[in-house]
């Protein structure tokens, strides 16, 4: 998940009215992304918060909450006696946070999509998540992140030698895709017309359970 | 003979009488294509206020960009009920090429999808399969550009699933006239900007020539003198030469 940290003048704000502050960072994603890492809870410590930081914890994936709880565990004193948690880790790590704790608990980053990282601070969306992946059908290229219309069966009108009519400079995905497959040998593979999302399967709060007994490939009930 | 098509965006106004009056002006319209990028007034009433002051043909132009399928589908029916044969259909422009940059994309179908909503409607069936009492007897048409072998392909593929028209924006990088419509196989209608096109007998004599169906003319609000004008002297060009 790619983060960015919200301005320091939001979150002091959001934190004005609560003294004692315990900080939870991402040992993963927000990590990587630089934003809520162990760099940028020491910061937010030692600087930003100076002396009204009761705790802080490195938490190696908040979004896993056997993982969180047992991180916490290490601060319980000071985590009863905070009045909110500055969360430096993604949404998912913000909600679990409330779950488990109890607490005010407060976003210091802003999260943005699931996209890959090309070295630091170069990150770029590339998946949407839409719980049915067609990469096996388009040369490994997703038409559904990459086109800003999210068109499945080809470009638009709009696409100009190659280039995206809605952002400068940006290749059209269906470009990429048919020289893709052309290059695999695979053209035939854009002759099929893909039916329109079902979004009755993806009602939200979406939901993944795995169902008991299962043994070679462990079966799994989705909700949506 | 070529049908000569004006192609009006709807504008973003309550001023109804003025586009009817703006629309009447283009006398050497055959035909108008009702475009709403987004925001302005809706092509299914104004085709229809126009059809009935007019009397001339209208194609109602849908897309994706702002409606999801149920929506267009409801388009589709009331299209259809208030005698708008001609539906057209095109991927459409994305929010932020609009007068509503802020707005969410929707785009729940592209354009073959959509394609396929409207041929199931106009064989009489609803996406669910259930049948449309009274029937959609509309004619379906796309909206295409063909520049490269990927585009001429999706264009093939959209008349291979049953496309009556194409509107092709016209000059095309991958193909010249003598090569349509066979490349295609539908009737063809080139699509002009007016502020492209020059009155001068070469550039449409091989136009005149070639096998299409018409020309589609894009003419933006307040260019109706003008697009009157080239409109006029190629319908007289186009009878002198018959």
């Amino acid at each position: 998940m790619i983060t960015t940290q919200k301005a320091k003048e939001e979150i002091l704000s959001m934190l004005s009215s609560y003294p004692k502050v315990v900080i939870i960072g991402c040992g993963g994603c927000a990590a990587t992304c630089q934003t809520g890492g162990s760099e940028q809870v020491k910061e937010w410590e030692e600087k930003s918060l100076g002396g009204r930081v009761l705790a802080s914890i490195m938490c190696e994936e908040p979004c896993d909450e056997r993982l969180l709880r047992r991180d916490l565990r290490r601060i319980k004193k000071e985590l009863e006696e905070a009045d909110a948690v500055l969360v430096l880790a993604c949404g998912l790590g913000v909600q679990n946070a409330v779950e488990v704790t109890g607490k005010v608990c407060l976003p210091g980053l802003d999260s943005h999509f699931y996209g890959k990282a090309e070295r630091l601070g170069r990150f770029f969306e590339r998946c949407r998540a839409c719980g049915d992946c067609l990469l096996g059908e388009t040369g490994g290229i997703c038409f559904l992140t990459r086109c800003p219309k999210g068109l499945a069966n080809g470009p638009c009108e709009g696409m100009a030698d190659g280039k995206c009519e809605v952002r400068e400079g940006l290749d059209c995905v269906w470009k990429m895709i048919y020289d893709r497959l052309d290059a695999l040998g695979q053209l035939e593979k854009l002759s099929q017309v893909r039916d329109p999302e079902d979004w009755s399967k993806r009602t939200r709060p979406q939901e993944v359970i795995w169902q008991r007994g299962a043994t070679e490939a462990r079966g799994a009930e989705r909700k949506g | 003979m070529q049908l000569l098509i004006a192609q009006l965006d709807c504008p973003i106004t309550t001023e109804v009488e003025s586009f009817l009056a703006a629309a009447k002006k283009l006398k050497s319209a055959g035909g108008f294509h009702l475009y709403n990028p987004g925001g302005g007034l809706s092509p299914l009433a104004l085709g229809s206020l126009l059809q009935e002051e007019l009397g001339k043909e209208i194609y109602l132009h849908l897309h994706p960009a702002d409606r999801n399928r149920t929506a267009l589908f409801s388009d589709l029916i009331t299209a259809s009920a208030l005698g708008l044969e001609k539906v057209l259909l095109s991927a459409g422009p994305h929010p932020s090429k609009t007068s509503f940059p802020e707005a969410k994309p929707v785009f729940d179908l592209d354009l073959l999808q959509l394609l396929r909503m409207a041929l199931r409607a106009k064989a009489g069936f609803d996406p669910a399969g259930g049948p449309i009492a009274g029937g959609a007897p509309i004619q379906v048409g796309v909206c295409a550009r063909v520049d490269s072998p990927l585009e001429l392909f999706r264009v093939k593929q959209m008349a291979d699933l049953g496309a009556d028209y194409v509107f092709l924006k016209w000059p095309s990088k991958m193909l010249s006239l003598a090569q349509l419509p066979g490349e295609i196989g539908r009737p063809i209608y080139l699509s002009l900007e007016l502020e492209q096109v020059k009155k001068t007998e070469g550039d449409w004599k091989e136009i005149r020539e070639a096998k299409v169906a018409g020309i589609n003319l894009h003419i933006p609000v307040g260019k109706e003198a003008k697009g009157e004008e080239v409109l006029k002297w190629y319908s007289h060009y186009l009878s002198s030469a018959s």
